[in-house]
């Protein structure tokens, strides 16, 4: 489980029109002019897209990321040197300012966009930092790419240009990959954060602490009602409900984990503290101390905490095996769902 | 307060003496060196100018001499000359103050040999005298042994009146001690006398430790100098997992340590050869070399054992037989820190008798911790308490009392971690460190461990991490906070070498066990409440005041930092407002037991030396400790919660342990005053 797929969806975004009719010809060609780098950036944002969403390996991901990287900086640099037109670079500031966003978006520059010690402050730890950035970074990109559709749009109706809202195949297949990737990415945030909270139950277990197990075994049983009722009221997409299902799936697992293997718990530690002092108290005891009431206690202590570890070992068994199913069928619901609507 | 513990639990009142251990002549080298180190670690440097000087003169001869009967009017007068030259000194590497009080500090001791001259005389018991150890002025020369006469009557009072009931003792049972044990007293007392001031080894560290002492706190009160004894003492006391021999002696009326507790799972314990009321009458180091206890303070005992990881103690049995008994430390848990629980409820209440509420009770004496290899671990205070509160939730309390009173501070790691156990998410509270931005400190741990009311019980006693827990507590409405303002303490230190100056930050200071210089305990930031406000000075005000607070807090400690605010953003979530205003309305109705503004009597400037006088003045003392405890039998029903293992093995020592817990609960009116409150609140939040 990883992050691959947590793209920000607004880096798909393209000026929806080629200046294909021609009222004026000058302010026509200018307009071509100024866009047409970023319209080149095309064939990089597919390679990069393509990449992620056909599971290829995350070595191969990140190339192609820092391929579109380099290329959107050039593209920015390029776009920045075009002259005005005849005073007016509203609509070639506006493109550059996109530009320079989305490369720190995909450069994951966040302290320059944003307030990080603000994200910081309101999130729970680095993990929900690091979405909510990026929560934050795909609204600053989206209103970045609205000024700059008002821009062109003003440009355009002030030199009497038509815009054309056709398509070509590629920027269709873009829009089709982003839009399934959002979903996706919808799902996957009410997902993880259960995962993740399941994660913290697993290493206060680790660490035997106790008080780390009862706080966060009792987080995840309500985080998995919360996100369950979320997936619930979410729509299909485009008629196809597995993703959620699977979804919901794997949280009502983590939901049952936390009634059943995990009620005992503290439980346990508890008793194996007990337990462990004392055996130590008897191990220290001379053998006057020993009275055979004390030893006749202490067996019966031993097999109840062998009962208890049984239990323990048991649940922690069945806790194990569920996990590893439902995590399975999960990243292969994932990789069904994404390939079948990026096609 | 700090007088009555003192004049009640202890036959020497030089108990504030500094005792230390001998380190050689570099006192001035080092107050450089400390100088330097707080100056460039600490929060807030102090200003070095004539203020200082004369605040480093006056306590460090205060220190030396608390009650005035070492230094002569006249050595003050000779001394004068230093008094604003000391902030110099420091600067230019100086001596001349240190070495001059040290020349009459060694000729003042002489005082001594004249100890001989005074008499026990009981017939002197009647008069008017008192023992001024506040406002009184230095003596003139002629007067010194004077003082020292009343120094020893009121040793004599004390000591006799430690066994004695008041009811029991006479002037004529006083008198006939005196005439049969005074003499012995006033040797012990001129023995240890010359013990503590350091004439015995006559390398007269004393004043070197003083005068550091003085520099440290004058850059706050919370500063000090610790020689390398003092600062493992110190950690002891936060660590739970400390090497001892797993005893504790004090020296009884005889002069003779006796031991009074052996820990359960200790090196002492486990030998099998030591038990309680045993006598210890010498220590025998690696080199077969006995060290004769019969002048030792408790506080060189203390250093003795602190300082060797193997001894040999020779011991008297209590039918006489004498035997070695070779002895490793071994780490245990620190007695006073083990955490016990209880199931409170009110047996007979006016107003709750509809909702007797099952409500769990938790002392928490400090806030330990528990540290592997500098790491902290989460076995500290805050899983302890934990552990009690699964064990109180499967007895199905409905509330929970927890009893920060006298708890003076401890680890804020395990303050933020026990808030955590109470509260879902969020900051706890904001750190700000010299040189860094300021950060809010977190609850890590999403969820809570309890849920239901909380009401935190406080006294003027509570200081630092219980402040701070309260204040998250009153800031997220998740606890009532009542009993009396907290100390008013928001800074937070840290233990250095006292060389540590040498280093460009303190994170580049490796932890070391090796200083022979010493250490020093000092203030590197201060922590704020959520919104950035600050109960430096002030303390955190109750919810309910229950008591008015004790003479001795933050705000009467000179040179305390002030009180300050930050702006920084922090994000919680605040629960619902508590009914505070019906629950005080219902406390008024209820005609309580526990009166609001109960007189402190204990704020005592000095002691009457006349037999008659000083019972009255004991009565007074005693009887405030026994008002508290009046008429308290059986309000509450108190029950432990049962262990989580069926078969658990209790042993005597935790049954009179547990025994002696609840007893002192039944006393204690607040509490019983806090279940009423806490039920009150119970019954509000149902009726909702």
């Amino acid at each position: 489980m990883n992050f691959k797929n947590l793209i920000i969806s607004s880096i798909f975004l393209f000026l929806p029109a080629l200046c294909v009719a021609q009222n004026t010809q000058e302010a026509t060609a200018y307009m071509n002019e100024v866009s047409q780098r970023t319209f080149e950036l095309e064939d990089e944002t597919w390679d990069y897209l393509k990449a992620v969403t056909r599971g290829k390996k995350a070595r191969k991901i990140e190339d192609k990321r820092e391929e579109l990287i380099r290329a959107i900086r050039s593209a920015q640099i390029y776009t920045s040197k075009k002259r005005a037109f005849y005073g007016n670079t509203a609509f070639r500031d506006a493109l550059v300012n996109f530009l320079d966003l989305r490369y720190t978006v995909l450069k994951e520059d966040y302290d320059k966009i944003l307030d990080m010690e603000e994200i910081a402050e309101q999130s729970y730890d680095a993990m929900e930092a690091y979405i909510l950035a990026k929560e934050r970074a795909s609204e600053k990109l989206d209103s970045a790419f609205k000024e700059l559709l008002v821009a062109q749009n003003t440009f355009a109706k002030t030199y009497d240009i038509t815009m054309n809202d056709d398509r070509s195949k590629q920027q269709e297949r873009i829009e089709k990959a982003g839009a399934t990737l959002k979903y996706y990415n919808d799902i996957y945030l009410i997902f993880f954060k259960v995962y993740k909270q399941e994660a913290y139950v697993l290493v206060a277990i680790e660490e035997g602490d106790i008080s780390g197990i009862e706080q966060n075994k009792s987080s995840l049983k309500t985080l998995a009602e919360a996100g369950i009722e979320e997936l619930k009221e979410m729509q299909s997409y485009k008629g196809d409900a597995t993703l959620k299902a699977e979804a919901i799936d794997v949280l009502e697992f983590f939901k049952a984990e936390s009634e059943n293997e995990f009620s005992g718990l503290s439980d346990y530690f508890l008793k194996k503290e007990e337990f462990e002092k004392m055996k130590n108290r008897i191990d220290n005891a001379s053998k006057r101390e020993r009275t055979q009431e004390m030893i006749d206690q202490y067996n019966n202590a031993v097999n109840e905490f062998n009962a208890a570890n049984q239990e323990f070992n048991k649940a922690m068994e069945s806790s194990y095996n569920g996990r590893v199913k439902v995590l399975t069928d999960w990243d292969k619901k994932v990789e069904h769902f994404i390939t079948n609507h990026s096609k | 307060m700090k007088l009555i513990s003192i004049s009640l639990s202890l036959v020497l009142l030089l108990c504030n003496f500094t005792t230390l251990l001998a380190q050689g002549n570099s006192y001035c080298n080092q107050s450089q060196e400390l100088y330097k180190t707080l100056n460039k670690f600490h929060y807030s440097p102090t200003d070095i100018d004539d203020d200082f000087a004369e605040f480093v003169f006056n306590k460090s001869i205060e220190a030396l001499d608390p009650f005035k009967l070492l230094f002569s009017h006249a050595d003050i007068e000779a001394l004068d000359a230093h008094k604003h030259s000391i902030d110099n000194y420091l600067l230019d590497d100086k001596c001349d103050f240190i070495e001059e009080l040290t020349e009459i500090y060694k000729q003042n001791l002489g005082i001594f040999d004249r100890m001989s001259e005074i008499q026990i005389i009981a017939a002197e018991y009647d008069s008017e005298e008192q023992f001024d150890f506040e406002s009184r002025s230095y003596a003139q020369e002629f007067e010194l042994i004077g003082r020292w006469e009343e120094y020893l009557k009121l040793n004599l009072l004390i000591s006799y009146f430690q066994f004695k009931e008041i009811e029991e003792s006479s002037y004529d049972d006083f008198k006939a001690y005196c005439s049969d044990q005074g003499e012995e007293i006033k040797e012990e007392m001129i023995c240890t006398l010359k013990e503590s001031l350091g004439e015995r080894d006559g390398e007269y560290n004393e004043v070197g430790e003083a005068y550091l002492e003085a520099i440290a706190s004058a850059f706050d009160p919370h500063s000090m100098y610790l020689s390398p004894s003092k600062e493992s003492e110190f950690g002891d006391h936060l660590s739970s997992e400390a090497l001892s021999f797993g005893l504790e002696v004090y020296k009884n009326q005889e002069g003779d340590f006796e031991v009074y507790e052996i820990i359960p799972g200790g090196a002492a314990w486990n030998s099998n050869q030591v038990n309680e009321g045993d006598l210890i009458n010498s220590i025998i180091l690696e080199d077969d070399l006995p060290i004769d206890l019969g002048c030792m303070s408790e506080e060189d005992l203390f250093e003795l054992t602190n300082e060797h990881n193997e001894l040999t103690f020779s011991i008297i049995k209590q039918d006489g037989e004498r035997l070695k008994v070779n002895l490793k430390k071994e780490k245990l848990e620190v007695q006073e820190n083990i955490i016990n629980s209880f199931v409170l409820s009110a047996i007979d209440s006016s107003t709750s008798q509809d909702a007797k509420s099952k409500i769990g009770y938790i002392y928490l004496p400090s806030f330990y911790t528990a540290e592997s290899y500098g790491r902290y671990t989460p076995d500290g205070c805050a899983a302890d308490v934990a552990k009690e509160l699964i064990k109180l939730k499967s007895e199905g309390i409905d509330g929970l009392i927890l009893d920060l009173r006298n708890n003076g501070g401890g680890s804020m790691y395990e303050a933020n971690r026990l808030a955590g156990n109470f509260i879902d998410f969020g900051a706890t509270c904001i750190a700000d460190y010299k040189g860094e931005d300021p950060q809010s400190i977190k609850d890590m741990d999403r969820g809570m461990v309890f849920s239901k009311p909380l009401v935190v019980l406080v006294n003027s006693n509570s200081a630092s991490a219980s402040e701070l827990f309260a204040a998250t507590m009153q800031d997220y409405n998740r606890g009532l906070v009542i009993g009396s303002n907290t100390f008013g303490k928001a800074t937070i230190q840290t233990i250095l070498p006292i060389e540590a100056n040498r280093f460009q930050s303190i994170g580049l200071i490796q932890p070391t066990s090796d200083a022979p210089e010493g250490y020093v305990k000092l203030t590197i930031g201060k922590f704020f409440r959520v919104d950035g406000s600050s109960h430096q000075l002030s303390g955190v005000s109750p919810d309910i005041r229950l008591f008015n607070e004790g003479a001795y807090s933050e705000s009467t400690l000179p040179r305390a930092l002030s009180n300050t605010s930050i702006d920084k953003k922090t994000y919680f979530r605040a629960l619902g407002a508590l009914p505070i205003e019906e629950l005080k309305e219902r406390q008024a109705e209820r005609k309580s037991d526990v009166q609001e503004g109960r007189a402190n009597s204990s704020n005592f400037r000095s002691i009457p030396l006349g037999f008659e006088a000083y019972t009255k003045f004991l009565t007074i003392i005693r009887g405030n400790d026994l008002e508290e405890e009046q008429d308290q039998v059986n309000l509450l029903e108190i029950n432990s919660p049962a262990f989580a293992l069926e078969n658990k093995l209790e042993t005597d020592f935790d049954k009179e342990r547990r025994e002696r817990l609840i007893e002192k609960i039944q006393n204690d009116i607040y509490i019983s005053e806090s279940v009423l409150i806490i039920s009150d609140l119970i019954q509000i939040n149902q009726s909702k």
